[in-house]
């Protein structure tokens, strides 16, 4: 396939560091002068918090994330934030994008819902749009993307079942910044989906809302055994 | 007791004090916010309660009443978190490429 046509198609111009099949390592004028240093300190303060440490044991068959095999700090275009690229299985945190810790903590859940997806199931990136939605479903449902406080400072002012409301536009968003096609299109595999996939809680056995979630949801993981040979 | 050699002795699928930590959790105010804010209803919090008294029953006197109780309560915890059917197929390995490093990758056929 073209070269060019693949970028676009999949989403890859929204990342001009990363062409499809080659890595790129990052100079030290790079990292003097882009926002690289400051990305890499975040993204360690990132992997250190014990939600981190928590969903990487949940990694399914991938059982171990290495941030510098699996993680990549990159100028991207646009607002974007992140992203997960399959081809290479990294994880792409946007360095001129994200400039709070809270937001790096954000993105890197999101996008290790992805790697999660990527690790458990056949998850098809390029040609498969239910399952683009779908994992973009769970990642705006799982990672926090969608918490009241998110949205009350993107100016959503929702309350009741608003969360659901979120994850259907986020999700949109999301397939319509990397795919090349139409919003009604879009909406449409999104509806077909949506029930499944927000259903999906897995690794988390619940949505983590709280801290308190993440704890329990840790707990059960830890007690899986006793649990399911007591059912 | 009679037992069969090798059988492990059936105990709560969770700590008790695990049931009653739930329970607490979904009575939380926090925890009715975010119910409420995802679901549009208010949580349903009486199930942990059941399931804690239960608990702490077998405990005391190893009935079968109340482990059934408990078995079937887990089971329909288990068929929610269930209840869907899947976009994709799960794999039965992880994918072979995760750990291979970046320069040793082919470039994209053009």
């Amino acid at each position: 396939m073209d070269q060019t046509k693949q970028e676009e198609e999949y989403g890859y111009d929204l990342f001009p560091e990363r062409k499809p099949g080659e890595h790129k390592k990052t100079s030290i004028a790079e990292s003097l002068f882009t926002f690289n240093h400051k990305c890499q300190v975040m993204l360690q303060f990132a992997v250190e918090t014990s939600e981190y440490q928590l969903f990487s044991l949940f990694l399914s068959g991938c059982s171990k994330v290495f941030k510098d095999r699996h993680f990549s700090c990159e100028d991207c275009d646009g607002t974007v934030s992140g992203g997960f690229d399959a081809a290479s299985s990294q994880i792409v945190l946007c360095q001129n994008n994200i400039h709070q810790q809270s937001h790096m903590n954000r993105v890197v859940t999101h996008e290790l819902i992805h790697a999660f997806d990527h690790c458990r199931a056949h998850v098809d990136w390029f040609n498969n749009f239910r399952h683009l939605a779908c994992s973009e479903i769970r990642a705006a449902n799982l990672s926090g993307d969608c918490s009241f406080t998110n949205e009350v400072a993107r100016f959503n002012f929702g309350f009741k079942r608003h969360h659901q409301e979120c994850v259907r536009g986020r999700a949109l968003r999301s397939i319509l910044a990397v795919r090349k096609i139409s919003r009604a299109e879009a909406e449409k595999i999104v509806d077909e989906v949506f029930d499944s996939c927000f259903n999906d809680h897995a690794p988390f056995g619940r949505i983590p809302h709280s801290k308190r979630d993440a704890k329990f949801a840790y707990r059960d993981y830890m007690n899986r055994d006793r649990y399911y040979a007591n059912l | 007791m009679d037992r069969a050699v090798g059988e492990i002795a059936w105990r709560p699928p969770r700590a008790c004090e695990d049931y009653w930590s739930e329970f607490r959790h979904c009575k939380s105010f926090k925890n009715w916010f975010h119910h409420y804010y995802t679901y549009g209803t208010v949580p349903s919090c009486q199930q942990w309660k059941e399931d804690y008294h239960n608990c702490r029953e077998w405990e005391k006197h190893r009935g079968t009443e109340a482990k059934e109780a408990l078995r079937r309560s887990e089971k329909i915890r288990v068929a929610e978190q269930r209840n869907f059917i899947p976009v994709w197929q799960l794999r039965q390995e992880p994918p072979r490429d995760w750990h291979v490093p970046l320069n040793q990758e082919k470039p994209q056929d053009s």
